[in-house]
């Protein structure tokens, strides 16, 4: 469970993130959120695990308080909130397993600073990975493995922290089109799987439609459009990207491959 | 042909010359000035290159007549040599790669960031043979002071390049480790350290090499090692004994650099 | 609120059925190695470690000695001298430096075009490199002992030859390596006018290698200040003449002075020289040539 209460975002450099921005989302519910670059659907995500901290408004993440929560009460509460990125963001030069393994810092934080993790904390990695199928691929070197591959190492390191929410910041943006609709059927498979709540920005509406339950458009730092995904039409799209449809925010000309 | 590219032709627009790189002018003859002022200063000249080769023949062709046993007489020293440069280099690459991370903004706040760089930059500034007076002094001859000079050489070199290091890691993992929820050491620890180890390694195996070259002037001035010996050995004029020790540390040093670059190359 | 038993079992292999970890004997292999050697080196050193409990007392004394120094008046009697005295050594130093690199640049010039391999045949690059190597190896303290000290004299410019035939070993290299890093098209563009060999190199080559190799030759003299100080133990000139004498006299107060003026000069001749070498290699941001150029000095 997510809320939003009139929450604003102002960056120090003055440009407005969010403009007021009221929003609720239940458990299990798997939102994706569309909007031109620059509407603040990253300011949005990225808001709800604190790393974009909230100028004013509230922000309640399971009961709580993501708004002023800082150091330790921050840092578990980001333990409950996964991540995946745009950019996978793992340590290249180590193993898969132990860029899943971060996922279990917060769990073990004296030992994981040698490096040392339980047998237990092993396990729940080795099980993530084998929830997206790279299991054999545990003890290859992250560098070795394709964009897809490590997206779901990404995806995996998320699983490993057992949270019960989601962010994800644009999580196919740079795969090719097949792949991206691969990557994202594994993370709606998964989420289904355990009932975590899923926020996920996609530049690509035809992704958003086939695999949301709810989509949510911004345009500058706004909701625009809030409603199920079957009722996302041109016309709303026009209200959301001010301009019609075109080629380019299709991923491929035809998805519908819904897992 | 030649009318054609001499003579430009009337009402072709030929852009405006660019003004003279005024300060390139100013700064090559500020380097003449200095070159001139620096060669008076210290007397530069290549005469005795020519008239005076004599003047030096006698050491110069002592040097060519090598006793090797000597170099053998002397392998405590050698020994002792070895062990400085390992003991101060592994003590002094671990505290600099702690120190590192205090001193990128990728893993420290700013403010501690920028008040190390700082510090560091100032111990970097005093060369090995001040540590290695400042070390005597403070416990006497002999290899402890070795150990404290070179350490705090160490310390400054490593921390720097790693530091570098650190800048420039990739940030992603960084955040990610942040999302997770992990401390400030948990973030170095699992998305700084990996990324900085290769480079860290090969700093450290240069520090190493660096330490044997360092040996010389560390002995000089009494902080024990080869460099005592020479120091010895110059002042009873034996330099058949120097140029063997010289010519055994000429190659010491030789293979360590290739064994650098070979390492480097595998590391990184 | 969900708890991790509640977690449907995942598709696919069960417990005990996980890839097994690869046997990482090279990495506990060199760990070992490298832990044995650091603690039999600890252990055997002939390091008196006791007097390091008295260390920190002794050093605080002189530590309030030499500020006390630097804390006078420096307009005041004998202060004045003091400051000036160490002010000259450190300005010879600089010169020594100065014309020290100067001397490694001319020389090592050539030298890195004969071992750039996309400018001189193999054999030749295969030479010139070994040379470098071998002039690497040699430290300045020992050019200085052995030959600059007999032929020229007590001095600063024995010393400064010194740091300047040492200086062509690593200048020589890395700008060998900046020859080679040299964009092939220009290069090519010039030769394909029909230029001769010699126009080539100076109208393809050095356009685009000159500011690294100039950016390096500052780096070095930043390099040269410090190894200079060495060289005045042995006679050579420079500061380090003047603070061995100091050392050997305990004269605290004038080597508080010493060492203040040391790191004032090299902390401001470093930033000048850092500030220089961004203009030179043109758009500010990290600098390139440092990083390297340090890990091989």
């Amino acid at each position: 469970m997510i809320t939003f209460r009139d929450v604003h975002v102002t960056y120090p450099t003055g440009t407005k993130g969010l403009d007021g921005v009221s929003l609720e989302i239940p458990e299990g519910e798997f939102v994706v959120v569309v909007g031109l670059s620059g509407a603040g659907k990253s300011t949005l995500v990225r808001a709800v695990n604190g790393l974009v901290p909230v100028t004013s408004g509230e922000l309640e993440v399971n009961g709580q308080r993501v708004d002023g929560a800082r150091g330790g009460t921050l840092r578990r509460l980001r333990a409950d909130v996964g991540m995946i990125f745009q950019g996978f963001n793992l340590v290249t030069r180590v193993s898969v397993l132990r860029n899943v393994l971060m996922g279990r810092l917060s769990h073990s934080p004296v030992s994981s600073l040698f490096g040392v993790y339980g047998a237990a904390d092993k396990e729940i990695a080795f099980d993530a990975l084998d929830r997206v199928g790279i299991l054999d691929k545990a003890y290859v070197r992250a560098s070795r493995l394709s964009g897809g591959q490590q997206q779901r190492v990404a995806i995996a390191r998320v699983l490993a922290q057992q949270p019960h929410v989601v962010l994800a910041d644009e999580p196919v943006a740079s795969l090719d089109p097949p792949t991206a609709n691969a990557v994202m059927a594994d993370l709606r498979r998964v989420q289904r799987q355990l009932g975590i709540t899923t926020v996920v920005n996609l530049h690509f509406l035809d992704l958003a439609k086939s695999f949301a339950d709810r989509i949510v458009g911004m345009r500058a730092g706004r909701i625009v459009f809030d409603g199920p995904a079957a009722e996302v039409d041109d016309r709303v799209f026009e209200s959301i990207y001010g301009r019609s449809l075109s080629v380019q925010d299709v991923s491929t000309a035809e998805v519908d491959r819904l897992t | 042909m030649t009318a054609t590219t001499t003579v430009p032709a009337p009402g072709r627009a030929v852009p405006p010359k660019p003004r003279p790189p005024w300060g390139l002018y100013a700064g090559l003859i500020a380097c003449a000035v200095v070159t001139v002022w620096a060669a008076l200063g210290i007397e530069f000249t290549l005469a005795p290159l020519f008239s005076d080769l004599t003047r030096g023949r006698e050491v110069v062709a002592e040097f060519f007549r090598p006793d090797w046993e000597f170099a053998w007489r002397v392998r405590e020293q050698w020994l002792e040599t070895l062990q400085l440069a390992v003991v101060a280099g592994s003590l002094g690459c671990l505290l600099a790669l702690v120190l590192a991370h205090m001193a990128s903004d990728v893993t420290a706040p700013p403010w501690m960031a920028r008040t190390l760089k700082a510090l560091l930059a100032v111990e970097r500034s005093l060369p090995d043979v001040a540590w290695a007076l400042l070390a005597v002094a403070v416990v006497g001859n002999g290899a402890l002071a070795g150990i404290l000079a070179l350490f705090a050489f160490n310390v400054g070199v490593a921390a720097k390049l790693t530091a570098e290091s650190v800048d420039a890691v990739d940030r992603g993992p960084v955040e990610a480790a942040t999302a997770v929820g992990a401390s400030a050491v948990q973030r170095a620890v699992a998305a700084v350290l990996p990324q900085v180890m290769p480079n860290f390694l090969s700093y450290s195996f240069y520090v190493f090499e660096l330490n044997i070259r360092a040996s010389l002037v560390i002995g000089l001035v009494g902080a024990g090692g080869i460099g005592q010996v020479i120091k010895t050995e110059l002042s009873r004029f034996q330099y058949s004994h120097i140029s063997a020790i010289v010519a055994v540390f000429v190659v010491v040093v030789f293979v360590l650099d290739q064994a650098s670059a070979w390492l480097r190359r595998r590391l990184i | 609120m969900r708890t991790v038993g509640t977690r449907p079992p995942a598709a696919g292999p069960v417990d005990g059925d996980r890839p097994k970890r690869p046997n990482p004997w090279r990495q506990v292999t060199g760990s070992l190695v490298t832990a044995v050697v650091v603690v039999l080196c600890v252990v055997t050193v002939d390091a008196q470690w006791a007097r390091l409990s008295e260390a920190p007392g002794i050093l605080g004394d002189y530590l309030r000695l030499m500020t006390r120094g630097v804390l006078q008046n420096p307009m005041a009697d004998p202060y004045t001298d003091y400051w000036s005295k160490a002010f000259e050594y450190m300005v010879e130093s600089l010169q020594m430096a100065w014309i020290g690199t100067l001397v490694g640049a001319v020389l090592s010039f050539p030298a890195a075009f004969l071992a750039a391999r996309n400018v001189s045949p193999r054999p030749v690059v295969f030479v010139t490199r070994q040379v470098l190597n071998v002039i690497r190896a040699i430290p300045e303290l020992i050019l200085a002992i052995a030959i600059m000290l007999p032929i020229f004299g007590l001095g600063p410019l024995a010393g400064a030859l010194a740091l300047g035939v040492g200086s062509v070993g690593t200048l020589g290299k890395l700008g060998s390596e900046v020859i080679e890093a040299v964009d092939p098209r220009p290069v090519e563009a010039v030769a394909a006018t029909g230029a001769r060999r010699l126009h080539v190199l100076a109208w393809g080559v050095l356009p685009q290698a000159l500011p690294e190799i100039v950016a390096l030759w500052l780096y070095r003299f930043e390099i040269n200040i410090r190894a200079g100080a060495i060289l005045g133990a042995v006679g050579a000139g420079g500061i380090g003449s003047i603070l061995t004498q100091l050392f050997e006299a305990r004269l605290w107060d004038r080597i508080g002075i010493t060492l203040f003026l040391v790191i004032a000069v090299t902390v401001l001749v470093d930033q000048l020289s850092a500030r220089v070498r961004h203009r030179i290699i043109a758009g500010g941001g990290k600098d390139p040539v440092a990083g390297e150029a340090e890990a091989l000095a």
